[in-house]
């Protein structure tokens, strides 16, 4: 629980909580359809303010959330995956390989070792790839999944999957989930906020159906912030009116709505839309400011890397991360790379260049992100994310001819966490010699999500919602915590 | 899948054993033991083993082993062992959570329950299973039973009603709202819309008794009912106009779809017809373009546009389910989608059902058509087709007779004058005796002497341009690639981007080669200059990046002149082999005699008159006198472009032709991909198919583990006695559903009204509107739905009849709480106050938020929702909806309080007001249809009198801001 007060907003975490108490158990999220209904129930009223700050089971260091999305697919094995079997076995073909495994069938290479070094880093010596000199500095922080697989071969899909564990365009994400669960606890700010590559890369894949909230009420879907112009969409007085005549109008409408909701005593739906026109000027004088990076000490700055020109934008959005986290936002999720091909780590003709530029983007300002939130006291509750949709194959893809870049592989990827009570220094789980296949301990997306859920305190199989006729969960029938990485 | 689930299970199991010493377990085991032999053994398979591991396992949760009860079933764990207070199973005994169980049975008596709770406290402990043959696996396939069928959804109706029943007969009311109230609420509910103020005095004013009911009737015949009405249907169909996924193309002629159902519920199409177009609407009508229009409900689901090979099947079926789940949910209320990979948890519907009823989809696919829409607005195209028929004979007597003479006058004048041939022109525009395409694209003449290409544009093509050569020695070509509107960024070529790339030019006279050298160009891309077109390197080529949407030309000098001979033929060929699809799109060559060095890229000469003129006096020339009859009809020919009075009658006809060819529209159906073209996207490649010939059942939905092919069926829980079954047909589907005898009638009767109602009153009477099902909620007043079901079945599926027998209850009557408008009825309320709105119906909508027409008009992009919309909790359109959330947000309050759009909306009402007399007991009647009281007043003066002052006197800026909190305030969007 954020006590450090930046705002002067941050709402009391545990109103709520007699709501949610479950007879007998203590444990609350059945207990929310009550609170939170949707078709299935005697009322489709999100009560009182959908975004309330809700409590937890109980368990879970977690408060909040910052995915850094390695969007187009990392490759695993030049990265975290160190594989000295694919060393070994380069300029080899990979026996019983799948040619459809990846995305061009059609031009499947032989094993390609990785053009980076791996050395061992920190008290834990995990392996690190020399693409990443800052983040290898952090590697006790970071707890490993390195068995992580996925069903689609295709970015779409396996972004679909990773976000809402289904390769469909129909479910709602993580970040819709979590604040479902959970609410906000700064009513002033989104409580789920996107941000994607502002070079003018393009969107992920499958756009903003990757932050929507599928049947879950509109409420929860993730504010997409515009790297240009007005962040967040209304946030501005209209030209020609200032904050006084602003303020004599919501006085005038409050006048308004008092007469009339004498009428309706018990409807809370009234009040709670009153109290919704005193938040809105309440987040239009203050959410600018959470905007605002460049009030932040010089030192806070070149830690991020702002000053860098490969890794400025990146940074920005870290920071930016860092203090939307800091003033109670839930969940924040920030894409590296635009669309596929180069525009993202999407290396198909040439990985070597391809993650050399992507780790370049981001090295620094993630490693700047983690050193600031453990300064910062933060750390322990702010769960870090990295990884993406899918991992890249050992074998190489050929470009030109040349085997020079690596293709999709739904079979092995890695994510690793870190914060919000996860176990530094530690790897979980592990692929075969080459790294073509999870082998050892293998994960798939719903562990990760159940993962998540658990570090946050919740149960991913009682966060349900009753949709035409079925509860829904976030891990639809599967999913199992990793308690190894778990602190 | 359920692997790891129970490995999770077993070790907190296992973990709650460790606590007390061995021989303590056993003694507790043992005491376990004896209760579950004496008292609950005994309630286990008297209430719970029927469903939970006997003749169904429902959730998954199979109780007859200690095994199954410790494993849990979907919703989770059900019973941990020695932890009843945090057994779940508990609650649901206790009826404190749902499910309740036993469901819909009375509780346990407390004693009974207490002994369970020591039961698990203790252990859990079973002697034996509960059945002899009892396994962990669920049981064989499932059977529907009859017993299934007397299930109150999927029972028979109801139908001893007296007659002369009511609505009210069913419920209890108390006091009745206002007229004024009602006429409002009526505005609303049924149109979408406020009532203007005079309409609301014309309400009461009339103090007859049917004054009510007469409201009913106008409103339910106004345009405006179908713009509501449809909105709710189109949240049950999960409209929207884009294909999601990847690249969420737009499906831009999905809108017919939205467009039908608006005209199906103003004309009051029987709801029995409008279920079976929207299924088999091809099948059933094809000649009816509504029909065909209602096809889009199947197809309004998403699908993705790049797909992997390994994806393709799975993707396909995903597909069919789309539309099968679909269907299930918004005209039967059932979960079919659930049986997809084993027999539905809940309700009697078994895979096998769902695979059958999945095979009539199975060559369902989306296609653009072109389907001739005169029929809709009863336009009689017989009228059309007579001055057509007119216009053509007017205009070929002329061409007969009046052409003739003023052809003779005007070649005198110009021969007398000489004023308009122009004099050794640089160039002569060459006019092809035939120009074709290799790759299949067709030219059309344009007036000023060049070709437009159109149709098939292929990746590399070949044109071949042959004339007369017009005159000897010439010296110089010059080809032109015209900018053009038809093309991408204007042109000149055909490419994506508008680019050219020509990569070969060889032109021969009488088969003799020229030479061409010296080229030039109005403007070189780089790398791919003029020369390239002229080198030995048959793939490079000239092209204009980024210059698109200008005219170019490239001059090319002859070094063979001699070789030109007079009326030989003389051959172009250009090709194009250098990047996929850069043709030229609009072509022109020209010839010159005169010196190379002095050409210019000028278009002198260009003017329709000059080329058509020039063209006569070649003809004329050559001739040497000698007119025949052909020659005529050439000149004729090319001379009727100058000829006003022939213009304007061709133009009149060309008019008339185009009106009717306007009605040709091209729509989104979905039919059958057998004969129909499937709509494809360059992003699936080449082998994957658009469908596959057999629907196979699938294991556990599983692609890879096809079992055999399935034959067309129905729910066996909604079949009775013989249904027709004829092969694979959509229509036999259409056929069974609003089968009211044997099929799935009576249910799909229920589920409509019930959602009538629902709108109408808050709340469903089910008010699980998309599930009847098992997991869904009971009917609060089953003998008032089924009463309304048989009303509508016996009145031949008369909507309308529904909606009129419930707005005349003194239940829709009544009092009631506010309720909240959705979002496209606050967008139209604000709106309709603004006096802004555009009422134009049907039609392409727009993402635009500027929009000035009625919110249904907003175009539905899946990954671009417009924003005021979704704020307003808009359903997100990729599965059916019955019910939307309400929720209440910050953002939606910085839309009232900042949008510019809704500015606007608070400065045309502040327009509309600011003549008045009264401006501000106006404004209260616009916006909320009363008067202010006189506190409300005096507020309303202030307020505008100091904003006046603040605003330095700008009386519309104050009055804009008046409006602009009349309409943020709860009283504008909750409607009691």
């Amino acid at each position: 629980m954020i006590k450090d007060n930046h705002c002067g907003r941050i709402e009391n975490a545990f109103t709520r909580r007699e709501l949610l108490q479950r007879a007998g158990g203590g444990i609350g999220m059945l207990a929310l359809n009550s609170l939170l209904t949707g078709e299935g129930k005697a009322s489709t009223n999100i009560g009182a303010n959908p975004m309330a700050s809700r409590y937890p089971h109980g368990f879970g260091n977690a408060k909040r959330v910052i995915w850094l999305f390695i969007n187009g697919g990392p490759s695993h094995v030049d990265t975290w995956d160190y594989k000295p079997g694919l060393e070994k076995a380069n300029g080899k073909k990979l026996e019983g390989f799948d040619n459809t495994t990846g995305f061009f069938d059609k031009a499947v290479g032989p094993l390609l070792k990785s053009p980076f070094e791996f050395k061992q880093y920190g008290q834990s010596g995990m392996w690190a790839s020399s693409i990443f000199p800052h983040l290898s500095q952090h590697v006790d922080k970071m707890a490993f999944i390195k068995s992580f697989h996925t069903e689609s071969n295709n970015h779409s899909p396996a972004l679909f999957m990773a976000n809402t564990g289904v390769p469909r365009m129909s479910n709602p994400c993580v970040g819709s989930w979590v604040t479902y669960g959970l609410g906000t606890e700064n009513q002033n700010l989104p409580a789920f906020v996107v941000m994607s590559d502002p070079l003018n890369r393009g969107l992920p894949k499958g756009h903003a159906a990757n932050w929507g909230s599928g049947f879950l009420p509109g409420a929860f879907q993730g504010t997409w912030v515009r790297s240009k112009g007005e962040p967040i969409p209304n946030l501005k007085r209209i030209t020609g009116l200032s904050d006084q005549q602003q303020r004599a109008q919501l006085d005038f409408l409050g006048k308004l709505n008092a007469a009339h909701e004498k009428r309706y005593p018990a409807e809370t739906e009234l009040t709670a839309r009153i109290k919704s026109f005193e938040l809105a000027y309440r987040m239009q004088q203050e959410a600018p400011e959470c905007f605002e990076i460049d009030n932040e000490p010089e030192h806070i700055k070149s830690l991020y890397g702002i000053g860098e020109k490969r890794c400025a934008h990146f940074a920005r959005q870290c920071l930016m991360a860092r203090r939307m986290v800091e003033r109670g936002v839930r969940f924040v999720q920030i894409y590296s790379g635009g669309m596929e091909n180069a525009r993202s780590w999407d290396g198909h003709g040439d990985i070597k260049k391809n993650h050399t530029q992507f780790a370049g983007e981001t090295d620094q300002p993630i490693a700047g992100l983690l050193a600031d939130l453990e300064q910062r006291g933060m750390l322990d509750e702010t769960l870090v994310i990295w990884g993406g949709e899918f991992g890249r194959l050992p074998v190489s893809q050929l470009s030109g001819g040349k085997p020079t870049g690596r293709d999709h592989n739904p079979h092995a990827g890695c994510y690793w966490f870190a914060g919000g009570g996860t176990r530094g220094g530690t790897s979980y789980g592990e692929t075969d010699e080459v790294g073509h296949k999870a082998a050892v301990d293998t994960v798939e997306i719903h562990d990760i999500h159940a993962t998540i859920l658990h570090l946050l305190g919740m149960d991913h199989k009682r966060l349900t919602y009753l949709h035409s006729g079925r509860r829904f969960r976030l891990t639809d029938v599967s999913g199992r915590v990793i308690h190894d990485v778990v602190a | 899948m359920k692997n790891s689930f129970t490995l999770f299970t077993l070790i907190t199991a296992l973990m709650s054993y460790a606590v007390g010493n061995e021989l303590d377990h056993a003694s507790k085991m043992a005491a376990s033991q004896k209760i579950f032999s004496n008292e609950v053994r005994g309630m286990l398979i008297e209430r719970c083993v029927k469903c939970h591991g006997g003749k169904k396992t429902r959730s998954g949760f199979n109780l007859t082993t200690r095994q199954g009860l410790l494993l849990g079933g979907d919703q989770g764990v059900a019973v941990i062992a020695g932890e009843p207070n945090e057994s779940p199973i508990i609650s649901y005994l206790r009826h404190t959570e749902e499910p309740f169980m036993p469901p819909k049975e009375s509780r346990l008596p407390d004693p009974l329950i207490e002994k369970v709770e020591k039961w698990i406290a203790l252990g859990a402990a079973y002697d034996k299973p509960l059945l002899d043959n009892a396994t962990n696996q669920n049981e064989g396939p499932m059977e529907v039973t009859d017993e299934d069928r007397s299930y109150w959804a999927f029972a028979p109706l109801k139908t001893d009603f007296p007659s002369g029943t009511k609505v009210d007969d069913f419920l209890k009311t108390g006091e009745l709202a206002s007229p004024r109230t009602l006429t409002r609420r009526l505005y609303f509910d049924l149109t979408g819309l406020p009532p203007s103020p005079e309409e609301i005095d014309q309400f009461e004013n009339d103090n007859s008794p049917e004054s009510h009911s007469k409201l009913v009737e106008q409103l339910l015949g106004s345009k405006q009912f179908g713009e509501r009405w449809a909105r709710h249907w189109l949240d049950i169909a999960r409209f929207a106009e884009s294909h999601g996924f990847e690249q969420d193309y737009n499906r831009n002629f999905a809108f017919h779809y939205r467009d039908f159902v608006i005209r199906a519920f103003n004309e009051n199409m029987p709801y029995d017809q409008f279920v079976r177009w929207q299924i088999a609407g091809d099948e059933l009508a094809p000649s009816n373009p509504m029909a065909m229009m209602a096809t889009g409900f199947l197809g309004a689901g998403v699908f993705p546009t790049q797909i992997t090979i390994s994806e393709a099947e799975r993707v396909r079926y995903d597909a069919m389910d789309d539309m099968l789940a679909t269907m299930g949910s918004a005209m039967l209320a059932t979960t079919i989608g659930c049986a997809r990979c084993h027999d539905h948890k809940y309700d009697p519907i078994p895979t096998k059902d769902y695979y059958r009823m999945l095979s009539a989809f199975t060559t369902t696919v989306r296609s653009d058509i072109d389907i001739d829409m005169s029929s809709l607005d009863n336009k009689s195209n017989d009228e059309l087709t007579h001055k057509i028929k007119k216009a053509k004979i007017a205009r070929n007597d002329y061409a007969n007779e009046g052409l003739i003479t003023a052809f003779r006058t005007w070649n005198r004048e110009r021969l007398e004058t000489k004023a308009t041939a122009i004099k050794n022109p640089q160039w002569d525009i060459l006019s092809p005796k035939s120009l074709l395409s290799q790759g299949g694209a067709t030219f059309s003449p344009q007036s000023d002497g060049s070709h437009l290409a159109s149709g098939k544009n292929a990746a590399f093509d070949t044109y071949t341009f042959i004339t007369s050569t017009p005159t000897d020695n010439l010296r110089a070509f010059r080809l032109e690639a015209l900018a053009h509107k038809s093309m991408k960024k204007g042109g000149p070529g055909r490419a994506s981007n508008g680019n050219i790339a020509l990569s070969d030019l060889k032109v021969t006279c009488g088969g003799r080669p020229l030479k061409l050298a010296n080229p030039r160009a109005t403007f070189e891309q780089n790398n791919l200059p003029v020369s390239a077109i002229i080198d030995d390197n048959p793939k490079s080529a000239w092209a204009i990046d980024p210059q698109f949407g200008k005219d170019h030309s490239a001059i090319f000098e002859i070094t063979n002149p001699e070789d030109c001979k007079t009326g030989e033929d003389l051959v172009f060929v250009l090709k194009f082999e250098n990047n996929t699809g850069h043709n030229i799109g609009r072509l022109r060559l020209s010839s010159s005699v005169h010196e190379p060095k002095t050409l210019t890229f000028s278009k002198e000469n260009a003017s329709p008159e000059e080329i058509a003129t020039n063209q006569i006096d070649k003809l004329i020339k050559a001739a040497k006198g000698k007119f025949d009859n052909k020659l005529r009809a050439r000149l004729l020919e090319i001379y009727k472009p100058l000829n006003k009075e022939w213009r304007e009658l061709d133009s009149a006809l060309t008019n008339l032709e185009s009106e009717q060819k306007k009605t040709i529209t091209k729509v989104m159906v979905c039919s059958d991909g057998n004969k129909v073209k499937p709509m494809r996207h360059h992003t699936s490649s080449g082998s994957i198919p658009n469908f596959y010939k057999q629907t196979h059942f699938l294991k556990r939905g599983d692609t890879r583990q096809k079992g055999e092919v399935a034959k067309l069926g129905f729910l066996q829980v909604l079949t009775r006695g013989d249904v027709p079954r004829p092969e694979q047909s959509r229509s036999a589907i259409a056929d069974w559903i609003t089968d009211s005898k044997n099929g799935a009638g009576h249910l799909l009767a229920r589920v409509i009204v019930n959602r009538i109602w629902q709108h109408y009153l808050g709340q469903g009477i089910v008010a699980t509107p998309n599930d009847f099902g098992f997991q869904g909620q009971r009917p609060s007043n089953p003998e008032l739905l089924d009463w309304l079901a048989h009303e509508l079945i016996d009145k031949k599926w008369n909507l309308k009849h529904i909606h009129r027998i419930i707005l005349n209850s003194d239940a829709y009557r009544a009092k009631r709480m506010p309720r909240r408008l959705e979002a496209e009825a606050i967008r139209d309320n604000a709106l309709a106050v603004s006096d802004l709105m555009d009422k134009k119906m049907y039609g392409a909508g727009t993402l635009k938020e500027e929009m000035l027409r009625r919110s249904i008009y907003f175009m539905i992009k899946r990954t671009k929702l417009v924003p005021i919309m979704q704020s307003f909790d808009w359903p997100d359109s990729l599965t059916s909806l019955g019910k939307r959330a309400v929720t209440t947000t910050p953002s939606q309050a910085l839309i009232f309080i900042n949008d510019p759009n809704m500015r606007r909306m608070a400065e045309g009402f502040a327009k509309r007001i600011s003549a008045k007399s009264d401006p501000i007991k106006e404004a209260y009647q616009i916006a909320y249809g009363r008067l202010p009281s006189d506190g409300e007043l005096a507020a309303a003066e202030t307020f505008i009198g100091e904003q006046q002052k603040s605003h330095s006197n700008d009386k519309h800026k104050a009055l804009s801001d008046f409006c602009g909190a009349l309409m943020s305030a709860n009283e504008f969007i909750y409607i009691e």
